[in-house]
């Protein structure tokens, strides 16, 4: 058992310990706060036009008061090449209550790693503050920087951000689809291919047609152009030629006349730019530049390579690309129909006329 | 509500604590925030990527509660840690493509046919049954012997890939890239690329990882890819989209389709982050009609530290 002067001395040490205790606790912070930390710069990456100077802002809300003359570390990681600076206009703002800037750098702590600097006033709680300084990071950087805050004061306020430097946060995904591109003439059903379109023999008394089908199909993202030319007018040989009908004048039975009486553009199929679905249709060409043909509005004559401002003519296009569903389809493919009509006069013999399509993809 | 009030205390200075008092002082250009007196320690020890504070010699140290307090005593409670985060990524490097042999979960190893465009500190990317159903797994290269690559630890699904691949698509890709290149494509395959993360934070909330994109996958704003809508990019199907792989990932399990309007969180823990990953694959099938073109797109990954 220890002397009575021991149990005193023990019982003082005590005491004391309990008193430093209690003054420790109510000396020491009572707040200790993460604070959410976000970082703002004027483009988002290094500002090659100021050297790689990148000045940078931080924001952050105080979970406690700030004292007046107490401090502030910035730390960047990694470091950058050269010491922190104020920014060329230095801003901050902490206290509402403040004139100007409430906080200072200390210039002689600033390192390429951390930067250091007090208040200059007390900062409320919960005040949303921001403080701008200048970090001269490498041009040629292609780095996540760590910036993080950490107050030295009766409030412990500490947080950081990243600041992604020349893409360091970003992946460029990329791929390539080859390009395709088909065309068939088909018979008018699209259940076969075809190349020819026989009008039968001619009547006074009747108008003569015969149809086929354009089945294109592309991948190519723009779409494609098509274009038609004959080799000649509907001719016997070279011995006798059809005249060639008026543009946008119908057919009559007993009026010589030759042409493409109908174009039915595929309604379907053209990739759609707002879906991505093959919903919408060709267009057929006409219009400005082709007045004496005009295929959107019929009748119209076959061009011919004699036919100057008519040769070898747009004749039906899409500006996407075109996927037709599976044959035969009606609404997918274009349909051709020439007709012809003849008088009284017209020359005996076998017509012809070669008709050439090209197609083009656009892409 | 519990207020938790922090306590530097050095259990040397237990003794003297009757005559010496242990708390911040100030004057008018200094503060020092905590002392003790102490046998030891070191505040300044450094090495390349470690930083650390110690002291020695100390008793009584600890958490004390009660219903309304909370008291830590010991040097180092008091001394509040500089906040850190650091936040890398990196993408599959197909010119590094090298077939794997072997597999180890728990060794940790893979082994390659040729290890020669790897270097210890990459990080490698394996994947078993390359294509839109692949497995991955992912690591940081701490040794490589010969063929045989060692890493810290295996990230993703390293559980399902097999000690012994069975085919002739399995493969390491050292993942430092900053481009995933699907290269051409055909309606017969699918074809994929990943990205890896790497966070590192002493965030005691922990942290979370957003990922958006600058638009669809496009040629062109008229031209662009059918993003997923159905869970699965399908070979065959015109479709793109990502799949998150990793314990950490968030929408594991199905293919999602990415937003240039919206962020989706692919990755978070509500704790620290000691070197947390996971993958994100990225997922292209072609359809006959699909546009042909180079397409483009470029992710922005962003991490968010919770302190």
């Amino acid at each position: 058992m220890p002397p009575n002067y021991m149990k005193q001395g023990m019982t003082l040490r005590s005491a004391g310990l309990i008193a430093s205790l209690i003054l420790s606790l109510a000396q020491f912070p009572a707040v200790a706060g993460g604070v959410v930390v976000t970082l703002s710069d004027l483009t988002g990456t290094v500002d090659a036009g100021n050297g790689g100077n990148t000045e940078i802002t931080t924001s952050w809300t105080s979970s406690g008061i700030y004292a007046t003359n107490s401090a502030l570390t910035i730390t960047i990681s990694p470091a950058v090449q050269d010491t922190i600076l104020n920014c060329a206009t230095f801003d901050c703002k902490f206290n509402p209550a403040a004139v100007g800037c409430d906080f200072s750098f200390t210039t002689s702590t600033m390192t390429s790693s951390t930067a250091t600097g007090v208040f200059t006033q007390s900062v409320p709680t919960s005040t949303a503050g921001s403080l701008c300084a200048l970090y001269p990071i490498s041009a040629t950087s292609v780095t996540n920087y760590s910036i993080a805050i950490l107050t030295s004061t009766s409030t412990y306020d500490f947080g950081a951000a990243l600041y992604y430097v020349l893409g360091a946060n970003q992946v460029t995904i990329s791929a390539t689809v080859p390009a395709t591109l088909s065309f068939a003439i088909r018979n008018s059903a699209d259940t076969a291919n075809t190349n020819t379109c026989a009008l039968g023999v001619l009547s006074t008394t009747a108008i003569s047609s015969c149809s086929y089908r354009l089945r294109i199909a592309t991948n190519a993202s723009n779409g494609f152009n098509s274009t038609i030319l004959a080799d000649a007018d509907l001719n016997s040989s070279g011995n006798a030629t059809m005249t060639n009908i008026v543009n946008d004048v119908a057919f009559a039975a007993g009026t010589e006349a030759y042409g493409i009486s109908t174009l039915t553009a595929a309604t379907r199929g053209v990739r759609s730019t707002t879906s991505s679905l093959f919903v919408a249709g060709m267009v057929e060409t006409g219009g400005a530049g082709y007045t004496t043909t005009t295929f959107d509005t019929d009748s119209s004559p076959v061009p011919t390579s004699t036919a100057g401002a008519n040769d070898a003519i747009l004749f039906v296009y899409a500006t996407s690309a075109v996927n037709p569903a599976a044959a035969p389809s009606l609404t997918d493919t274009t349909l051709v129909t020439h007709s012809a009509a003849i008088n009284a006069g017209t020359e005996t013999g076998n017509y012809t006329q070669t008709v050439t399509y090209r197609v083009t993809g656009s892409f | 509500m519990r207020r938790r009030l922090i306590v530097a205390l050095s259990g040397v200075s237990l003794s003297l604590l009757n005559v010496l008092t242990v708390h911040a002082m100030t004057s008018t250009n200094f503060q020092i925030l905590w002392d003790s007196v102490n046998v030891g320690g070191e505040d300044t020890s450094t090495s390349t990527n470690f930083q650390l504070r110690d002291t020695i010699g100390e008793h009584g140290t600890g958490t004390s509660t009660s219903a309304s307090y909370s008291m830590s005593a010991g040097y180092r409670v008091g001394d509040t840690q500089d906040p850190f985060i650091t936040f890398s990524i990196g993408t599959q490097e197909n010119a590094t493509e090298a077939a794997f042999t072997a597999f180890s979960n728990a060794g940790k190893t893979v082994t390659v046919t040729s290890a020669a465009d790897y270097a210890v500190g990459d990080y490698v990317g394996v994947v078993e049954n390359k294509g839109l159903s692949q497995l991955i797994a992912i690591g940081k290269i701490t040794d490589i012997t010969g063929t045989v690559m060692t890493v810290d630890a295996w990230s993703g699904e390293p559980s399902s890939i097999s000690a012994i691949p069975g085919g002739s698509d399995d493969f390491a890709y050292r993942m430092n890239g900053s481009s995933a290149v699907l290269g051409l494509q055909t309606t017969s395959v699918g074809t994929t690329s990943f990205t890896r993360t790497n966070i590192v934070t002493n965030a005691e909330s922990g942290y979370t990882i957003k990922v958006q994109t600058d638009g669809d996958f496009r040629v062109s704003t008229s031209t662009f890819f059918i993003n997923v809508s159905d869970g699965a990019v399908t070979v065959g199907s015109e479709e793109y989209g990502g799949e998150v792989v990793g314990s950490l990932g968030l929408g594991t399990g199905s293919d999602f389709a990415f937003s240039s309007t919206g962020t989706r969180t692919v990755q978070e823990s509500s704790t620290y982050a000691s070197n947390d990953r996971i993958g994100l694959v990225y997922k292209l099938s072609v359809a006959p009609e699909t546009p042909s073109g180079n397409y483009q797109q470029v992710i922005t990954y962003t991490a968010t530290a919770n302190f």
